[in-house]
């Protein structure tokens, strides 16, 4: 983090260059302002979604970050790419936001900042935001086949772990597919509890963390990566195990009062905990410390 | 000029001009009108052999499948019929006016194995109604003793689609042209442990639902 302590207020000749950027972040404002509208009204008050602010905000501050180093830097713009880029995304843009193709209009973004960018500041200021913009991605909607594809698989695992466990604590439960039936109740395990959702934002806030607190260190970032899947799924399954347990012991209504007091947010806060927790434990082993501190 | 510099005015200006063409060609007029039709007045309660059957007193969905189909379907007509010999089928149709979000796909194999059914042989057909073939596509599901052979398709705009992809086309192509498609699912479906004579039923029983329609309401079931 230390990068951006050091960082100084801009000198009087960079707010020049700042200014020659006001006509195109208007521009940009008047495109996707309004998508911003409809997106809190509609796709992020999904659970899946629902990451989508934060992803614009820390874009935004990560490109923030950047501003002396762009600005300052000697560049020379990549016209014909950049032109490229931003026509291609200006088209995705039309298409989508006209035909409510939400995958292309949000997809947009990516080409539209990077040609923005080449247009203006060239291939190596490109580079330097390549994270922003790669980040922009979870700002994109699952496409539809990518979440009914893991859906089924992932509500088979939960259901099947649960019924382990159960199963081994001694409780009458039997499993049909995705069915579970304990005692005289039958619960569904519904799609909502395949962790799809929180692994998708999950992964998005854990790559945030990654960039900010573990980059450098190829191994831990690796380690990090790869236990956000079972960490969405383990806490999937503890949510639907408690949902039974406690439809089993205190009846239905004390289940679905549950079922709606619990999920979401608290689940998806105890991942990230985890997710951090892990973080911890990694950091103590030697070998994995090295650059990790720094940005 | 100079305080912004070209470049910049330029791009910005293209910006905005890319909104503006976005704002332009939002299509506004829906294809037709969801009052024009009742969907419970077009699809008789008995045709040929088949007569609604009067024992099966339908079970509602829960509230939140519920809230979830109407927000996707303005009708929706689901009946169970009987024939002469006893046997039942089970007729779902439902139309939603406007199907240009590309989220509201809904595939019955999904469907299905999200209510907790396991689905076995999900096959893409295409099934000769009278003097049209239409794409249909079938599958088995099963759950504990219950198995259930399916046939269903939808509609979008004015045709029978049967991916994702073309759906999409199907919505662009209307889109671009100021029309917003509506769409239309029908789904037949029986118990049974026999899916080819199942099918064979299905068509059958689809045959006979055309045949008694008016004109009109056949193009919104088969597109025209």
């Amino acid at each position: 983090m230390s990068s951006v302590l050091e960082q100084r207020i801009l000198p009087g000749s960079d707010v020049a260059g700042l200014r020659l950027w006001l006509p195109v972040m208007l521009g940009l404002a008047v495109m996707y302002v309004p998508t911003y509208v409809d997106l809190a009204h509609g796709l992020w008050q999904n659970e899946a979604h629902a990451h989508g602010p934060i992803i614009l905000a820390a874009v935004a501050w990560l490109v923030w970050r950047e501003r002396a180093a762009l600005v300052g830097a000697p560049t020379r713009s990549a016209t014909l790419a950049g032109s490229a880029a931003l026509a291609l995304g200006l088209a995705l843009y039309i298409i989508g936001r006209s035909q409510r193709v939400a995958l292309f209009e949000v997809g947009s973004h990516i080409p539209v900042f990077a040609g923005t960018v080449l247009l203006f500041l060239g291939w190596r200021a490109l580079a330097r935001l390549w994270f922003p913009l790669v980040f922009l991605s979870f700002l994109v909607p699952l496409p539809g086949f990518v979440v009914e594809s893991i859906t089924g698989p992932l509500k088979n695992i939960v259901s099947q772990v649960v019924e382990l466990v159960l199963y081994g604590l001694d409780y009458p439960i039997a499993r049909t597919g995705v069915m579970l039936s304990i005692g005289q109740y039958q619960l569904l395990v519904a799609d909502a509890c395949s962790g799809l959702n929180s692994i998708y934002s999950l992964a998005a806030l854990g790559l945030l963390y990654l960039r900010l607190a573990a980059s450098g260190n190829f191994l831990r970032a690796a380690f990090l990566l790869a236990s956000i899947i079972p960490i969405a799924l383990a806490a999937n399954i503890v949510r639907v195990l408690v949902l039974i347990l406690v439809t089993f012991h205190l009846g239905d209504e004390a289940g679905q009062s549950f079922l709606h007091g619990f999920a979401g947010m608290t689940l998806f806060a105890a991942a990230l905990l985890l997710l951090l927790g892990f973080d911890a434990l990694l950091r103590r082993v030697p070998a994995l410390r090295g650059a990790g501190a720094s940005t | 000029m100079k305080y912004f510099g070209r470049k910049s005015l330029l791009v910005g200006a293209i910006m905005v001009l890319a909104a503006g063409a976005a704002l332009a060609l939002k299509p506004s007029r829906a294809q037709q009108d969801a009052a024009v039709f009742d969907l419970e007045k077009s699809i008789s309660r008995s045709f040929g052999d088949w007569i609604v059957d009067p024992s099966v007193i339908p079970i509602p969905p829960t509230p939140d499948i519920q809230a979830n189909l109407e927000k996707i379907y303005a009708q929706i007509v689901s009946r169970t019929y009987i024939n002469t010999r006893g046997e039942r089928m089970m007729l779902t149709v439902a139309y939603g006016g406007d199907q240009s979000d590309a989220l509201k796909a809904h595939r019955q194999e999904v469907c299905y194995a999200a209510q907790g059914f396991e689905i076995r042989d999900v096959v893409h057909q295409n099934m000769r109604l009278g003097d049209k073939t239409i794409p249909v596509t079938r599958l088995f599901a099963v759950r504990g003793l219950r198995s259930e052979p399916v046939t269903y398709w939808f509609t979008m705009g004015d045709r029978v689609v049967l991916g994702r992809l073309e759906r999409l086309m199907v919505q662009l192509e209307f889109g671009f042209s100021g029309r917003i498609p509506d769409g239309m699912l029908v789904r037949v479906s029986n118990i049974s442990s026999d899916p080819a004579r199942a099918f064979k039923g299905h068509e059958e029983f689809i045959s006979a639902l055309l045949e008694g329609m008016r004109q009109g309401d056949v193009h919104r079931l088969l597109g025209s």
